[in-house]
């Protein structure tokens, strides 16, 4: 751990806290169902996918540490998640909680794993 | 209109987004250390800072706390601090191996950890 990694995990982190406070402030809470977290869980999982492709040869790099531990770590939360399913769960609202954690967990892993396979088919091909 | 260089410090949305700054990238660097012990694998990092983030995001909401209490804390350390990207990478990782049982187990163990400790959380901070 030195001091540029230590800069690049809390520059990356700040830009990503900062990017999912301000989408938290744009989008309006329609309903019950927590559409922020999940287009903001979701849109980093895809963003890290892209990072892990594009760096899979250098994943040393610094850059990789910036954007992959600090910006989609830091953009991307567990812990609104977690509340949020605790708290339809006390709302008694079952069919939510279900297909909320369901969608969080299937679609992350899915756009994850594409957004990796497009970066690296593209590298093969190039 | 307070003219002193002090009264800048005075202004508390500032002060809010000064605060707010600083933990965040603080929540990154906690979690990256974690992740980084040589104690445990990488994956028991991001486990346990799930787990501890929702816990102490149930305990800050029960209380009904200040906006910009929940801007620091809730969005700024907790949030930076907790991962949802590299929690999806690690699973499927451990998938893209064969390594069924170890993806699942984990998987199964943030989301069971994390929402028990997220009502626990809530139930103390309510009391």
């Amino acid at each position: 751990m030195n001091r540029h990694q230590i800069s690049a995990v809390f520059l990356g982190g700040v830009t990503g806290a900062l990017a999912r406070w301000g989408i938290l402030k744009l989008l309006p809470s329609v309903d019950q169902w927590p559409w922020d977290i999940f287009l903001i869980n979701i849109s980093g999982a895809a963003a890290l996918g892209l990072a892990v492709g594009f760096f899979a040869r250098s994943p040393q790099k610094i850059l990789f540490l910036a954007i992959s531990t600090g910006f989609c770590g830091a953009f991307t939360t567990f812990s609104t998640f977690s509340v949020d399913i605790a708290s339809l769960i006390r709302d008694k609202q079952y069919f939510t909680t279900v297909s909320f954690l369901t969608s969080s967990v299937f679609c992350g892993l899915l756009i994850y794993y594409l957004s990796k396979r497009s970066i690296q088919s593209r590298r093969e091909n190039s | 209109m307070d003219c002193s260089i002090l009264g800048f410090w005075h202004n508390s949305q500032l002060l809010t987004a000064v605060a707010f700054l600083l933990l965040a990238g603080s929540g990154s660097l906690f979690r990256w250390k974690l992740q980084s012990s040589s104690r445990w694998k990488k994956t028991s990092g991001t486990l346990i800072a799930n787990i501890i983030a929702s816990f102490f995001l149930g305990l800050l909401l029960a209380g009904s706390p200040s906006d910009a209490t929940i801007t620091v804390i809730g969005t700024g350390f907790l949030g930076s601090f907790s991962t949802f990207s590299t929690e999806i990478m690690e699973v499927e990782d451990d998938l893209e191996r064969k390594r069924k049982i170890p993806a699942l187990t984990y998987l199964f163990a943030s989301i069971l950890g994390g929402t028990v400790a997220a009502l626990v959380g809530l139930e103390i901070g309510a009391k």
